[in-house]
């Protein structure tokens, strides 16, 4: 099969059968139409016998007896010598407007009006032998007169609905046809066609099918294999194909025209020769049907590789414009939409004259407010997506089928923003899970050896040594382990802390409770110190929504941190105050060394007030404060003013469904 | 004597541990693999185990739920996992105590002490008497003004007892220190919070073990403080 479509042959033997089978067809057709009219066909042996033959004399004599009275013209009866025929003696009003009145050759006719003038085609007439033919009129092979003797014929009588009433005629009429058709008239073609018709009526019943069911294949099979070319798998396309349709078809038509046109001219200077007509008409038949070819071609190619409309130049402008709207700015595009809007509405609203033009009124604003409300929709979509992605809530990206136009293009990018900032996000948290793991086992590896350390540094303590600097020594071991013990234990949990990898207990605290709790706590410490304790709470009750045991934590960090480097002797304020946005606890306290450190330092990890670290410590205690302040949904500053430490927490003001 | 076994992939902190147990008056069985520990639990008579939790053959946790199946000698986990998780795990599957590594050796003996007597001379004192309170090993004789752990006196100030008077009789109740100032003194409270907090870390030093991790003195963050109920 495949290689049907690419056999160039085939196509070849295509366009040559159709034009035979299409002539085929149409001849059946004719056939058919015109035995369908004249059925007495089928009777006859001839053209003259038929219906048709004696209505078309009637006709042609009355379209010549009016031609010749209406005409009217005194130097174009008898006698006035016939000009310019061709035909011999056709027609005496030839070249009357320009225009041939060629069928009425066979047709001989003497018209005497009242006033004694005689019309008449018959070129050899004169006064003489006028006489001579009227009277030898009815020897003739068809006649017909109107005398004031009445109506002479030996015409089948019937009525006939002439356009021209010639029974009416007040002037003598003679008229007579031979049967032998000499000149190239109406007689003649008519009688062809008779002769055609009856010739190939019977074989309509072969010829019409075959003609159907062979053009309908050969167009299927030309529909289908146009444009098919061996080894290539596209639509093959040549020059023409890809010249714009606009042009294709322009060209096409001028080639119709062309033909047309000489056609007409070769028409009109052998129109009285029926078989040169014949013979012409079939040889410029052929241009024709292969300019037809040619469009037909075209067109099939152009509408199977999807050119037909994109070639178009009709097409290229609008796309331009399509392209050229949507490259404007959207404040000028919609001061367009705007503008068209209100200058339509307006128009509208001017020429109310009509019902339809409310109609359309109407029509028009439920179509814009729809439009508006769909945007509106729209735009609250992607405002709620960015208030959870802004809030930090995990996000399902949105549905860019649902909207249309400038939004589509946001949210697209929306989506790629929120993909991005929860794969940032994931991996941030995997990583810090992964440090903290990390961090976890190495302090469990430390833990074993420093178990042992600690155990042994205590069991030689208890051994009685006599040497002094020895005990000095174990002394020193003896801190120094357990300093390294607060670390690795500082270090987990500074890494839990800062990556959120803890469990919250959340529930209302009293902070009042909690700072003199852990005060109570601290009391050996700070007396140590002589440092004051001055507690400045404004409510009865500092309700706060947070964890207890990592409150506690914080404030022992806190504590711990004033225990060891507040001026001794010095006073601690601890402030707690209601403010507008929640809860507000101040810590203060003088340090005792000069604090040339900025606050952010301070809060990183492993930094210290004193940067020799002589004293002890890990330097996450800020750290981990800082990291479990915020991981409770608070906030942890540090301020400091020359010798002023002060540490500010925030809390947000409580829930009462808490 | 009382047998305890102990079970730890490090020779030398097996071997401290053998020092100071032994110290107060224990034998030590000592193991290295859960293993070589089922096969001594067997032929010997166990009172206590401590066990380590990362060793070889099988894990402390594996081992404490095997030995449960026969044995209900107290069993303390000692290891350097020191999660909340960890100690969970550590006590829902067998274990009474758990331990972190690094220790404090006074705090491991006290705690094999508090288990071994709970183990040995369990329910000699459940009979509830008149004026007299207890939660575990906590008991109050208002009687005679006599505060035990363990069997141990205490030795507490008259406002110390007091205030552990009230939270015992009401044992499993949360108070604040304002609620337990005024239920003590009988009067209200005026900036006398942190002397009340000062008194309860006084007394938690005094009965508790490690005071930093209570068991019967509870810190209830930011709310008040408690007696746990121990049945």
């Amino acid at each position: 099969m495949e290689q049907f479509k690419y056999s160039l042959s085939i196509k070849t033997l295509c366009y040559i059968i159709a034009p035979i089978l299409l002539i085929m067809l149409l001849t059946s057709i004719g056939s058919t139409l015109y035995v369908a009219e004249e059925p007495d066909i089928t009777q006859t042996s001839s053209f003259v016998e038929t219906k048709r033959f004696e209505q078309i004399y009637k006709n042609c004599l009355s379209g010549l007896y009016h031609n010749a009275l209406q005409t009217n013209r005194e130097n174009e009866v008898i006698n006035s010598e016939p000009s310019e025929t061709t035909q011999g003696e056709s027609n005496i009003y030839i070249n009357h407007n320009n225009q041939q009145y060629y069928f009425e050759g066979s047709l001989k006719f003497i018209i005497e009006t009242k006033d004694n003038k005689i019309y008449t085609n018959i070129s050899s007439l004169t006064n003489e032998n006028i006489n001579k033919i009227k009277t030898e009129i009815e020897k003739q092979d068809f006649y017909w007169t109107k005398t004031q003797n009445g109506i002479i014929t030996n015409l089948v009588q019937e009525e006939t609905n002439n356009y021209y009433s010639l029974e009416d005629s007040e002037n003598k009429i003679y008229s007579f046809l031979i049967k032998d058709y000499v000149s190239t008239d109406t007689y003649k073609s008519e009688n062809m066609i008779y002769q055609i018709a009856k010739s190939t009526y019977q074989g309509i019943i072969i010829y019409l099918p075959i003609g159907i069911v062979g053009l309908s294949l050969i167009c299927v099979y030309l529909i289908a294999s146009v444009g098919h070319k061996k080894g290539r798998e596209d639509i093959y396309l040549n020059s023409f194909d890809k010249i714009p349709t606009e042009i294709a078809i322009f060209i096409i038509g001028i080639l119709y025209i062309i033909m047309a046109y000489f056609a007409m001219r070769i028409a009109q200077s052998i129109i009285n020769n029926l078989e040169q007509f014949a013979i012409l008409a079939l040889i410029g038949a052929i241009p024709a049907y292969l300019v037809t070819i040619l469009a037909f071609v075209t067109f099939v190619r152009r509408i199977k590789s999807h050119t037909l409309l994109r070639n178009s130049i009709c097409y290229r402008i609008i796309i331009k414009i399509i392209e050229f709207i949507k490259n404007m700015k959207i404040t000028f595009r919609t001061a367009i939409l705007y503008f068209m809007f209100g200058f339509i509405t307006t128009i509208l609203i001017l020429e109310r004259d009509s019902g339809w033009n409310l109609l359309l009124l109407i029509g028009m604003w439920i179509v814009c407010g729809i439009y508006i409300l769909n945007r509106v929709i729209e735009y609250y979509k992607i405002r709620d997506f960015i208030q959870h992605l802004y809030e930090g809530n995990e996000v399902k990206p949105l549905n860019e089928v649902e909207f249309k136009g400038e939004f589509k293009k946001l949210v697209l990018k929306l989506n790629d923003i929120a993909s991005g900032f929860s794969n940032a996000i994931e991996k941030g948290i995997q990583s810090e899970r992964l440090k903290t793991e990390l961090i976890t086992n190495v302090s469990h590896d430390i833990k074993t050896p420093l178990t042992s350390i600690i155990n042994y540094v205590d069991l030689l303590k208890k051994e009685n040594l006599e040497n002094d600097k020895a005990k000095e020594y174990l002394e020193v071991l003896d801190k120094k382990s357990q300093r390294l013990k607060k670390l690795t234990e500082d270090l987990v949990e500074a890494s839990k802390a800062s990556s959120g990898n803890i469990k919250l207990n959340m529930e209302n605290l009293n902070m009042k409770e909690l700072i003199a709790q852990e005060i109570g706590e601290f009391d050996e410490k700070f007396k140590e110190k002589g440092l004051q304790i001055i507690k400045n709470f404004t409510e009865k009750d500092i309700l706060i929504y947070a964890d207890g045991k990592y409150m506690s934590r914080i404030l022992d960090n806190l504590f711990s941190n004033i225990a060891k480097y507040a001026l001794p002797n010095s006073r601690v304020y601890i402030d707690a105050n209601m403010t507008t946005d929640g809860i507000e606890i101040m810590f203060k306290n003088i340090s005792a060394n000069q604090l040339n450190i900025t606050a952010n330092e301070l809060m990183e990890r492993f930094v210290r007030g004193d940067v020799a670290r002589s004293t002890e410590g890990s330097g996450l205690g800020l750290s981990i404060a800082e990291s479990l302040t915020k991981l409770q949904g608070g906030s942890f500053d540090i301020y400091l003013d020359g010798d002023l430490f002060k540490v500010v927490i925030k809390f947000k003001k409580i829930h009462q469904n808490h | 004597m009382y047998n305890i076994l102990v079970v730890d992939d490090d020779k030398e902190i097996v071997k401290a541990i053998d020092i100071y147990l032994s110290k107060e008056g224990y034998h030590i069985i000592k193991a290295y693999d859960g293993i070589e520990a089922l096969k001594y639990v067997k032929e010997n008579v166990i009172h206590l185990a401590i066990l380590d939790i990362m060793i070889p053959q099988m894990n402390g946790i594996q081992l404490a739920t095997k030995l449960r199946e026969k044995y209900s000698f107290p069993i303390i986990m000692l290891s350097a996992k020191s999660e909340d998780y960890d100690k969970i795990e550590g006590l829902n599957n067998g274990a009474d105590d758990y331990v972190t590594k690094p220790f404090n050796p006074l705090e491991l003996i006290a705690r094999v002490n508090s288990n071994i007597r709970r183990y040995t001379t369990l329910g000699a004192m459940k009979e509830e008497k008149e004026n007299r309170y207890q939660t575990g090993q906590l008991i109050i004789d208002d009687n005679t003004k006599e505060v035990t752990v363990d069997g141990n006196s205490i030795k507490l100030t008259p406002t110390e007892y007091n205030i552990l008077k009230f939270l015992t009789k009401n044992k499993g109740i949360v108070f604040s220190i304002n609620q337990i100032y005024e239920n003590v003194w009988e009067e209200e409270s005026y900036g006398a919070e942190n002397i009340i907090a000062v008194h309860i870390r006084h007394i938690r030093e005094k009965i508790e073990i490690n005071p930093k991790e209570p068991m019967y003195l509870k810190v209830i963050w930011g709310i008040g403080y408690k007696i746990e109920n121990i049945k």
